[in-house]
């Protein structure tokens, strides 16, 4: 279960990771999802609508990796610092109801900021929120 | 087109409206000439980072054209019956990136449908920097590509396709390949000239677009009303294609000033630039009575009658 909300820290990154690492996060990942939609409002409460453009999916993701392992926290936080302004793959489920098998499909997002707490000496806790992008793996 | 007209009618339109823009780059090169191409972009990237294709017209035969990827907007389009027509504001994000889609440098497998042309980076298949791309064009401010004629199409994303390991698809159905050239389901497209640049940053550069029709100091079409005398490069175009300066189709022998006598050589071959003196040379004398149309450049009608 824990994978299907997860990304990999490669160890190619040279952040120090000797292997790669695959991070999930915590519960309660949240998407916030807004479609973009060209919208002609005509008279009495009716509209006529259509998509805007190749992906009208806007989402932004608010994760959390609270109470973690200094080192671990520390690892993540230099993974986004790397990656700021840099896409990455974060895998999510997209099973379904009655599904055969449990499936994920994979978005690529970035990282514009996050929030690093030293809980105490040894745990870290990070809050970042993940804007989903449609380009290309950085 | 039916189909269009079907799908716009409904109130839930269950597609996705696309804006696609064709280029007419135009730029002066290297060696001074005037050269043109045409480049394709759409602001937008298939979820599976395929660039999109759809067929285009290109001179009277119908092409597939590939749609890279890239920051591009195009605002203000509007029609008025009254008034000055509407002068568009088309946005671009990083005009390099228009001219590595056609330069020989940029060392990306161009036409594969693959998105790999949508980035601007060094490193992996991307070989070539901005500077050397634009050098190579001859490129050098956004000022050097006014002029270029900006096709606006606008379509459904369900009329275009996608090019999978070389074979063409439409984009929702990804399973039946499409064999020739489809005709293009679109809405009338818009065209525009590049008239000037509104605004530039360091993100983007805005250029105002103009009618074709609005374009200051062009005149429609193109010619001086001018009575009795024609204009016309005297046997402009009696060479060959490449070379075609003016309307002036005479290739035959020298004439004088005099009109009257043909020389034996062109030593003194000139042209009086008069209705009389293309007649001595079409019709074989300037009284005679002929079909053959004149290939003159002035407009005789438009004098004054006394």
């Amino acid at each position: 279960m824990s994978t299907q909300y997860s990304f990999t820290i490669p160890s190619s990154l040279n952040l120090g990771n000797t292997n790669n690492e695959s991070i999930s996060t915590d519960r309660g990942l949240s998407r916030q999802v807004s479609f973009s939609i060209l919208k002609a409002s005509f008279g009495d409460g009716y509209s006529q609508r259509a998509r805007d453009g190749i992906n009208s999916k806007k989402e932004a993701i608010s994760a959390s990796f609270n109470n973690r392992h200094y080192k671990e926290g520390n690892l993540i936080a230099k993974f986004l610092d790397n990656r700021q302004g840099l896409n990455f793959d974060l895998t999510v489920t997209n099973t379904v109801t009655n599904a055969a098998a449990e499936t994920t499909e994979i978005i690529r997002v970035t990282c514009e900021g996050y929030n690093l707490v030293y809980v105490n000496d040894t745990t870290v806790s990070i809050q970042a929120t993940l804007n989903r992008v449609y380009e290309p793996l950085a | 087109m039916t189909d269009l007209i079907d799908t716009v009618q409904e109130l839930e339109i269950d597609d996705a409206y696309l804006e696609l823009f064709d280029i007419n780059l135009r730029w002066v090169n290297s060696d001074g000439d005037l050269v043109s191409d045409i480049i394709h972009l759409v602001d937008g990237l298939d979820n599976d980072n395929l660039n999109l294709w759809m067929p285009y017209d290109n001179s009277g035969s119908l092409e597939w054209a590939e749609y890279i990827a890239c920051p591009i907007a195009i605002e203000g389009v509007a029609l008025t019956s009254t008034g000055a027509p509407a002068r568009p504001t088309l946005s671009i994000a990083n005009v390099v990136s228009l001219a590595r889609t056609i330069s020989s440098s940029d060392g990306v497998s161009y036409g594969d449908g693959d998105s790999d042309e949508t980035n601007f980076s060094t490193g992996g298949s991307y070989n070539a920097d901005a500077k050397t791309v634009l050098a190579e064009l001859n490129i050098s401010k956004n000022e050097d590509i006014l002029g270029s004629i900006v096709n606006h199409r606008k379509t459904l994303r369900k009329n275009t396709y996608v090019k999978i390991s070389g074979s063409y698809y439409t984009y929702s159905d990804r399973s039946t390949t499409i064999t020739g050239v489809p005709a293009p389901k679109e809405f009338p497209s818009g065209r525009f000239v590049l008239d000037r640049v509104s605004a530039e940053n360091n993100l983007v550069v805005q250029y105002e677009l103009a009618s074709p029709f609005d374009v200051q100091g062009l005149k429609i079409p193109n010619r001086y009303v001018i009575g009795k005398y024609c204009p016309w490069d005297y046997r402009g175009a009696a060479g060959t294609t490449d070379s075609i300066k003016s309307g002036c189709t005479w290739n035959g022998g020298g004439y004088t000033i005099d009109n009257d006598s043909v020389s034996a050589n062109s030593a003194g071959d000139v042209c009086a630039k008069t209705v009389q003196a293309c007649k001595v040379r079409f019709h074989g004398a300037e009284d005679a009575d002929s079909d053959i149309p004149l290939p003159f450049g002035g407009f005789p009608g438009s004098r004054k009658f006394k």
